[in-house]
Order: structure tokens, then sequence, then C-alpha cells
């Protein structure tokens, strides 16, 4: 059969190649049209919960991932630049809403009934003052009664940020106090932000802003969300110098499209520096220009070949098949190498080149094709598996090697009927490494076993190490801006896009999971509806509670001052703040720790103790101001109306009632959800939610949990399966068991070497091990096939050592040059690739030449 | 009755006589406290996941009283907390700045919460199994028992604890604890059991929070406990925090 494809090559080369070229033309164009998805929920089953729920929140929730524009620089440039830049984000085309101050209208209106009673209790005090005097007494009763000697301890972690904000309003307050002059907007301004919380979203250390927006694109539009962000990215980045500012954006939509980028950028560099690599290796193997150019040609056909396909069969990369050039260049290189190896072999023992290619078939093209085969199974076992990301990977990767085959067996003798006729050199005959081998390996392979067998038993004691990694920060990409400002928005406002989406019917439904969310341990904030419309039983008694606390609130503001007692009070705020951040301290809260400490060794609060006497006049302004403002928001204060949803603004009702009425609940995780500890927790905790829940996080952490899980599947079908082939292909036990051994210890030694440098699996390098399996049997199916016709392993290994040693090479260079990719998970992938090759080979020429000689020497 | 920080101590790591029914158990675990005084000087630790430790001495007195307990925990170093204090009786807790020179009570339901931000409540500081417990035997090997300790109030903020109690000593050198969704939460170990005038005692207690990562270390020195001493009632007064 072999022979009758040889003929018909040698008859019909040139239309072999006239139609390899035409279908490359088409394959190219095919490729134009290919898009690069890395969306997580595409990786995962259609009918996956939290993929419908996921559907279900896109179709009905207009951003529920929102762009960030984080801004750093001094508060006051940073409000300047949010005031302008929110204008000219607007007008964008696609924006649906910027969002860049809090509710402030809506919470003085309703804030009041939004509160728990006992919260409304505790700023009574704050509330009915007539005199700053009382205001500050009432202020160091709410700090007493809610952090001091309050019920929840665990109150000054949950309410980090708030608090940070209220120290900021407590220095302007006091600044205020001892201030020369009286500024009043300044004194409105604080007693709105002590009743409602500041205007705009700035972190307490006052050096970050934050905007969000809000576009109408679905992240299912790709092609039209990329441009847009693009467009946004330029005007945020343009209007910044003019502020004295650095901004820059941020969130789930922007780290798609920096991972996209990043993928793209990393699949052309790795593609075009494994097509040099491999150049250099082929030409220091077999110093030859002219065959190496004629290697690479039907290897980059074929990768045309696989990708024009990929396009016709599944329309677009994923994060794993993005890898496919690199893959397809290292794996498919390897049958021109064999091909080219005996080729010249043949041409310098004085062959026709007819003949060699001839030889080609009889004695290498068999070796090659089951080796693809065990390859292209390595590949299509992923194709049976239940993860749509798998089974692209497996079908786009099965067919790659196919191409990369045909292309290779096809083209590659066509090409050296026409210009392989060039005579070939004599090359040197006896290597090192053959000397090496023999004295060693040949003379002496009890010892090489035994040696390989530590190895195996100092891997394998560590085996139960292994870490399966849940972060998806080791896979991103590296250096992203949008990654560093989400970090940075953790670090500044504890606030992180890692949410969790839950979906209800009825607004109690909503009421009801907000509850129960809020008990879960492992859940920071809920925020929905129902934070906005509490439940009307609770709206009554706060309704009830407000109307008293306005009827005793005094129609005047004091007309004396109370020196004496306002400077008591400011001292207990001293001794408040003291304790505050003493039991900060122990507990670790290092913000609220600097803060305090910050303000109370500036000697502020004494400072403006010892000014009130000479600053009188003053205070009495204020104090008239700063009262009536507060007596003002209070007295008009929704007290006598339960909030319904027509008094929510319109920019919360868009964000948490869908267009066919449901109700979107949004989950913050306490801790980072990237860990693998709180991880699992958070997981099952918010899973005990009587909901369907979904978020970008959510979906990720599946992918993860899917692909650790069908990885090991996909592993143990490609062993079966590739035994099954080489049985078949040997019909022999002994060497099927022979070519299986160095995959299998290679597999044990690889994990040796992880756990042993502190490497982990991830979702992303866990495909490697199947390839591995696939490409570390090659080379014993080789050797053995070889084997099997000289019946001699030093022969065997002569003729086709150099092969197998450049195909190593030229699959680690392929792979290697995953290491320089920016998105870590292709790094990780290279690295393990590299370490599992690497192996493969050496115990294909150590391990499985010593099985044979050991064998050989007792059947003599 | 109850003990607090000593007995905390002594709690999990004490003797028990016998292979006993998981209940029996539970009851040598509350005999075990069989001292009426006791005072010692540790180190508490409390390490965020970041790494970073905040690291603080103290000196702790308990006394078993004729209605109630008492225990007194008086921090001596760093400067900022020298002097700052907790003091508990039944079910009371004060707590006292020396930097403010203030006394606070705190309401009842902080014992539920975290001690001064650590990773202990005072509700693990403060255990009664035999009125508040029941327990199971989860498993038996040659050495240990793993017993499943069950609260009858079913407030508490953990569902059930799982202790793991050496056979040749009963010391319970593992505690977990899984909340209302069966997950652990928090993990105890305590390790360098000492016999110090009769009475087991860990000089390294770790207490870990599962999802915040967050560690409070208690670590004291062979030296620095003694027991059956002579306390005064006075020492356990609010009037005495601000000594």
């Amino acid at each position: 059969m072999l022979i009758k494809i040889a003929e018909l090559i040698k008859k019909r080369y040139k239309i072999i190649l006239a139609v390899s070229f035409l279908f490359t033309a088409l394959c190219i164009w095919w490729i134009s049209k290919l898009e690069l998805n890395m969306r997580m929920e595409d990786m995962l089953p259609k009918n996956q919960p939290t993929v419908v729920a996921y559907q279900n929140a896109l179709d009905n929730f207009v951003g529920i991932d929102l762009i960030n524009v984080a801004i750093e620089g001094r508060e006051e440039d940073i409000i300047s630049y949010i005031e302008d830049t929110r204008h000219k984000v607007s007008k964008l085309d696609n924006v649906d809403e910027v969002i860049y101050k809090s509710e402030t209208d809506f919470i003085k209106k309703h804030g009041f009934l939004l509160l728990k009673e006992r919260e409304l209790e505790s700023i009574e005090g704050m509330l009915t003052a007539s005199s700053l005097k009382d205001f500050v007494g009432g202020l160091n009763d709410n700090f007493e009664k809610e952090y001091i000697a309050g019920e929840d301890s665990d109150k000054m972690r949950k309410d980090r940020q708030e608090m940070l904000g209220v120290f900021n309003t407590i220095e302007d307050f006091l600044n205020t106090l001892k201030a020369p002059e009286v500024d009043k907007n300044k004194v409105k301004k604080l007693s709105d932000e002590f009743l409602a919380g500041p205007k705009y979203m700035i972190s307490s250390d006052r050096s970050m802003g934050l905007m969000f927006v809000k576009t109408d694109i679905p992240i299912t539009e790709v092609m039209v969300l990329v441009p847009f962000i693009d467009k946004l990215e330029g005007v945020i980045k343009d209007n910044q110098k003019a502020h004295n500012v650095k901004a820059g954006i941020g969130g789930f939509l922007v780290l798609q499209r920096d991972e996209m980028n990043t993928s793209m950028r990393d699949m052309k560099v790795s593609s075009i520096l494994s097509i040099i690599f491999i150049f250099l290796i082929f030409l220091i193997g077999f110093k030859l220009i002219r065959y190496t150019i004629l290697a690479i040609i039907p290897l980059i056909i074929g990768i045309i070949w696989s990708m024009g396909l990929t396009y016709i069969f599944v329309g677009w990369l994923n994060s794993f098949t993005a890898m496919m050039g690199a893959i397809l260049i290292g794996l498919g290189i390897d049958y021109a190498i064999h091909i080219i190896a005996l080729y010249t072999e043949e041409r310098h023992k004085g062959t026709s080149v007819e003949d060699s290619i001839t030889k080609v078939y009889e004695k290498s093209v068999k070796g090659i094709i089951t080796g693809s085969i065990t390859t292209s199974i390595g590949f299509m076992m992923f194709v049976i598996s239940t993860f749509p990301a798998f089974r692209e990977f497996g079908f786009t990767l099965g067919i790659g090697i196919i191409c990369t085959l045909l292309a290779s067996i096809f083209i590659l003798p066509s090409l050296l009927l026409i210009f392989g006729r060039k005579e070939v050199k004599r090359m040197e005959e006896e290597s090192v490494a053959i000397k090496l081998y023999e004295s060693t390996v040949v003379k002496r392979p009890s010892l090489v076993i035994i040696f390989i067998a530590v190895l195996l038993i100092l891997s394998a004691v560590r085996f139960k190490d292994i870490e399966f990694s849940r972060n998806l920060k080791d896979i991103e990409a590296k250096g992203l801006e949008s990654l560093e400002i989400n970090d940075k928005m953790i670090e500044k406002f504890d606030f992180s896009n890692d949410i969790t989406l839950g979906i209800t019917k009825t607004i109690e439904e909503a009421h009801k999971i907000k509850d129960q969310a809020e008990d879960l341990d492992t859940v920071g904030m809920v925020q929905s509806i129902a934070n906005y419309i509490p439940v009307q039983k609770e709206q009554q008694k706060r309704m009830k509670l407000l109307a008293g606390i306005k009827k005793r609130i005094k129609p005047e503001a004091d007309s004396g001052l109370h020196l004496e007692q306002l400077k008591d009070e400011i001292m207990r705020l001293e001794a408040n703040l003291i304790e505050l951040s003493d039991l900060a301290y122990i507990g670790g809260e290092t913000k609220i720790v600097e803060k305090i400490d910050k303000l109370v060794n500036s000697n502020l609060i004494q400072e403006t103790k010892d000014s009130l006497d000479g600053n009188a006049d003053n205070l009495v302004k204020i104090q008239k101001l700063f009262i009536k403002n507060i007596k003002k928001t209070v007295l008009n204060a929704n007290s006598s109306k339960k909030i319904t949803l027509e008094d929510i603004p319109r920019t919360i009702k868009e964000n948490y009632i869908g267009k066919d009425g449901t109700f979107l609940t949004t989950i913050y995780p306490k801790e980072d959800v990237w860990t693998n500890e709180f991880q699992p927790l958070y997981v099952a905790e918010i899973q005990s939610l009587d909901m369907p829940l979904t978020g970008s996080s959510l979906l990720s952490i599946e992918v993860m949990n899917i692909a650790a899980s069908e990885g090991k599947k996909v592993l143990l079908l490609v062993v079966c399966a590739i035994f099954i082939i080489l049985l078949i292909d040997f019909r022999s036990l002994k060497f099927a068991t022979f070519a299986m051994m160095p995959m299998a210890f290679t597999l044990v030694l690889l994990v040796g070497v992880m756990v042993w440098t502190g490497m982990k699996f991830d979702y992303v390098n866990i495909i490697a091990l199947p390839i591995i399996i696939g490409i570390g049997v090659d080379d014993g199916v080789h050797l053995i096939h070889r084997y099997l016709i000289e019946r001699n392993i030093v022969i065997a290994m002569k003729s086709t050592g150099r092969a197998i040693l450049l195909t190593t090479l030229t699959t680690m260079a392929a792979f290697g040059t995953m290491i320089v990719s920016k998105y870590q998970g292709f790094g990780s992938f290279g690295k393990l690739l590299i370490i599992g090759i690497g192996w493969a080979f050496l115990l294909t020429v150590l391990l499985l030449s010593s099985l044979i000689k050991v064998t050989e020497k007792a059947s003599e | 009755m109850r003990k607090i920080f000593i007995s905390f101590i002594v709690i999990f790591c004490r003797t028990l006589l016998f292979a006993l029914t998981a209940d029996e158990i539970l009851d040598k675990m509350d005999d075990v406290r069989d001292y009426k005084t006791a005072k010692m000087n540790a180190t508490m630790k409390i390490i965020n996941r970041d790494g970073h430790t905040t690291s603080m001495s103290l000196i702790s007195y308990e006394k078993t009283g004729e209605e109630e307990d008492m225990s007194l925990m008086r921090f001596t170093e760093p400067a900022r907390l020298k002097g700052t204090a907790i003091l508990t009786v039944g079910d009371n807790i004060w707590y006292y700045n020396n930097r403010t020179n203030r006394v606070r009570l705190l309401s009842k339901s902080a014992k539920k919460g975290s001690m001064m931000g650590s990773s202990f409540s005072y509700e693990d500081m403060d255990m009664n199994y035999v009125d508040d417990y029941t327990a199971e035997i989860e498993k038996e090997t040659d050495k240990e028992y793993v017993l499943k300790i069950i609260p009858k109030d079913k407030d508490k903020t953990y569902k059930y604890l799982l202790a793991d109690v050496r056979k040749d000593d009963f010391i319970a050198t593992k505690v977990e604890y899984y909340n209302k969704n069966d997950l652990k939460y928090k993990e105890l170990i305590s390790k360098d059991i000492v016999n110090i005038g009769g009475h087991l005692v860990a000089l390294f207690v770790s207490m870990k929070e599962i999802g915040s990562q967050k560690i409070t270390n208690f670590e004291m020195k062979e030296d620095s406990a003694e027991f059956d001493l002579r306390l005064d009632d006075k020492l356990f007064s609010e009037r005495y925090l601000k000594k």
C-alpha cells in the first residue's frame, strides 16, 4: 500500500503540488475570518446552569460587566477629571451610562429607611443634634455602640471602607472647625457626607477615584466590543494629562480584550520563534539549507490547512486552540525530519532520488503514520470529553496532525523529486553520542535501569504533593494594565470584579436570597434591589422610628456653642479613635490603624480643641449652617411612605431589575476567590442559595474544575487507546509494553520535577499530559520499528537516533517558545511539554534500549 | 462554671483517663480543669494572609469563683497596648484601654464574635462540654479517637467540631470547626504539650481561619505558667482593670 502511494507520488507529483497550493490559498482566505474567542461561557456546555443563567443575565440586564475607570492623582484633580471626562465618555456611541457618583439624592431622601433599626438608633444623637457639641456627642455614641462595645466584633472588618471614609470626613470636619474662614459649601458638603456618604467614589487615602462605564454592546459581540473599548481607552488616556492624573480602564470586558490581544501576540511570537529555532536545529542536524527549507514548506502548508479547516468546522480559536500554531510546528516537523533523515541516508548511499523516495515509504512512513496516529489519538480523545473547550481542542489539533502528516508525506516527497536531486555530502560516521551510548546503555543496561528506578522513586515519594491551581491569576497574562487596575481596586476599595450573580423572579425572593447570602461566612457584601426596598414590615418600623426622631429635633439650632462640652466631646472623640485604632491593631486592620494613628498623631484633634475659644464667631456660623443642613436633610427624609419601585433611581433599577422583570443579586466574596483555600468554601456556600448562580468568576471556576476532572479522564483514555494501537502495530505484548514504558515513566518523572520545583497543574497546562503521552510514545515506536527491521539496537539507534534527537529538539524548541508568552497559561503549558518531552527522549534512549538489551541477553 | 484562657489551652491537651464513650470523654474534658487558679505569660501573634504579623505579649489570670469563673488577660507588649486588658466574669466581658483609661462593658452577643479581632472567639475560649455539648466517636484507631462534638445550642457559630484525641494521653491535637453548611472554616492545632505542676499544657496553640488564611498563635514558655497560686478576687474586678 505505502509503496503504491510512493509510486503515485513519483508519477503525479506536479498535480499533487498544484492541488495542494490551490487548497492552501483557499485555507488562507478562511483563516482571515477566524476569530479568537476567550470567553469562559463558550468553553462550557451550553446547558450548564451557570451558562444558562449567564445568558439570561446578558439578555435581561444591560452591562452586567462594567468597564472600570481608575484615576490616580490628588483628590481635587481626580474630581475635576471625573467631571470633565464623564461628559466626553457619555457622548461615545454605545455608552449606556457613566456611573461617576453615588445616588446621594435618593440616599438623602430614603436612606434612613435602609438602615437597620439598631443603626438608626445609634445615630439618633447625630440626627437630632441642635449644636456641634450634640453632633460630636452623637458621633461618639455611634462609635461606642457600633464598634467598641458592639455585638458584632467583626463589624470593623466588614465596614472597613465605610469607616475609612468616615475618618476622612472627621478630618475635614476638624479642619473646618479650626479654619480662620467659614467655607459655606464645605460645611454643607460635610453635613451631607456625614449623613449620605461621599459623592464621588474616592479611595480612603484620597489617591484613587473610580468611574464605571456601562455599554450596550453584549460581550458576545467581540468585533464591535473591541473597537469600542479601544476608543473609550483613547478618551480616558487623552484626558489624563490635562488634569494631571493617571487614568486607565479595567474590568472583565477590558480583560477579555487584553487577553485576546495578548494571546494573538503570543501566538504570533511563538510561531515565528518556533520556525526560526526549528530552522536552526534542522540546519545544525542536517547541515543542509536546501533540505531545511524543503522540510518547513509542508509544515507551514499543513498548519494553514489546519487553521482553515478550524474555521470551517469550529469557527474560532479558544484559550486552548490558540496555541495550535506552535503545537503543530513542534509536532509536524517530526514527520519531515524522519523523511529527510532517511532520504539523505539513502542518497548518501548512492540511491537515486526516486528509489530513495520508495525507501522512505518502505522504512519510515509506517513509523511516521503510527507515530502520528498515537499523537492524534492523544488529541482525539479530547473530542469525547463533555467539556466543549476540550472537544474543540481535540478536534482542531487532531485535524492539525492529520493535515501536517498529509502535507509531509505527499508534498515533501513531491518537493524532493524536484529540488532534492543535489548530491548529499557524506556525514560523520559515528558520533560521540553513539560511542557514549554503546559504553553505557549497551554495556551496562542494568545500571541504567537502577539509575532510572532511583529517579522514579524520588518522584513517586512526592507524588501526593502535586497541586492543581484554582487561581485564575496563575494563568492570566502578566503585566496587563487591566489586571493591575483590578489589584489596585482591591487594595484601595476592597472591591473586586470577582462577583457572583443570581437572578430571582420576585422581589420577595430577592429579599430572601439577600438575607441567606448575608448569613454566609464567605460572603462579604450582597447588593440587590432588596438593599433599596426593605421588606414592608421593616420599613414600617423604621418609618415609625424616624418619625419619632424627627419629632425630637429642636426647631432651631442652639445659639450657644457649649464650648467646654464641645471640647469634652472632641477629646472623647480622640479617645474613641484611639480605642478603635487599638482594636484594629489587634485585629490586623492595618489600614484603619494607619488612618487613625495619622489623624491622632497629627495633633489635629488637640489643635482643633485649642482653637475653639479663639474661633467662636466662626463656630457659631458653622454650627448654624451645619445643624440647619442636618435638620433639613432629616426632616425632608421620607418617613411617611414606603419605598416602592417608582422611587428607585433609573441607574439602580437598571442594575437590578431586568427587562423581563426579574431581579439581579450581586454577591461579593469576603476574600480573594482565587486562593485554593477560600475558593471551595465560597463556592460550596453560595451553592446552598436557592437560585441559579453565575458570573465571570464562577464560570472560570467551573472551567477549571471541569478541566481538572476531564483532564484526568482524557489522560486515562489516551493511555488505553495508545496501548491498543501499539498492540495492533507491533502484534507483540512485549514491544507494545516496552513502547509504553518511557511514556508512563515520563509522567511520573514530570510530576516529580513539578513537585520538587514548586510547579502546579492548572486548567491550561493539564492538557499537556495527553499530548506528552502522544508525543512521548513516538520515539519508542520509531526505535522499536527500526530494531525489528535491523534486530540490533546499536544499528537501530545509529539510524533513528539522530532523527529522534532532532524531533525531540524541534518539538522542545517549538513548545519552548511558549515560555516567552505573556499569557502565563501558555508559558506553563510550554514548560510542562519541554520537561515531559525531554524525559520521554531520555527514557526512550536509556530505558527502552536497556530493556531491549537486557531481554536480548536473557534470550541469548 | 467556666474558665477562660488557660482552660482553653488545657482543654485541648489534657489527659483523658480511659477508653470511654464519647459523652464520658466530654465529662473528662471538663474534669481536667482541676485547678482553682492559674497564671500564664504568653505571646499572641496574628498573621494575616499577606504575611503581616501583629505580635503581642500578655499575662493571663484565672480563678474558679464560687458562682462564676473569672479571667483577666492583660497586654504587656507592644507599648501601645501595654496595660490594656480584657476581664471576663461569667458572661460579662469588659474591655479596658490603658491609653484612654476607659473601661467598656461589651454587649452579651459579643461573645460569639472574634476576641479582639483574633481568630479566636470568646466562645471558643469558654467551652463547657458537659452542659453545652454532646459527642459521637467518629473514628477510632490504635492511637486516637476522632470525636464529633456537637453544641446543644443551635445558635452557636459552628455546627460541630471534629477533635483528634490521642489515646495514650487523651490530648486533642487538632480541632476542626465546621459551619452550618458542613464546611470546615477554622482549624486549631495544639503542640508542644508539657506537664506543668501536674497539668498538661500546650506551649503552642494555633487557630487558622480557612477562608481568610488569618492565623492566631498563642505561644508560651514552660516556666511561664503557674497553677493553684493565691489570686485575690479583687484582681478580677472592674476597678482593678485600671490599675
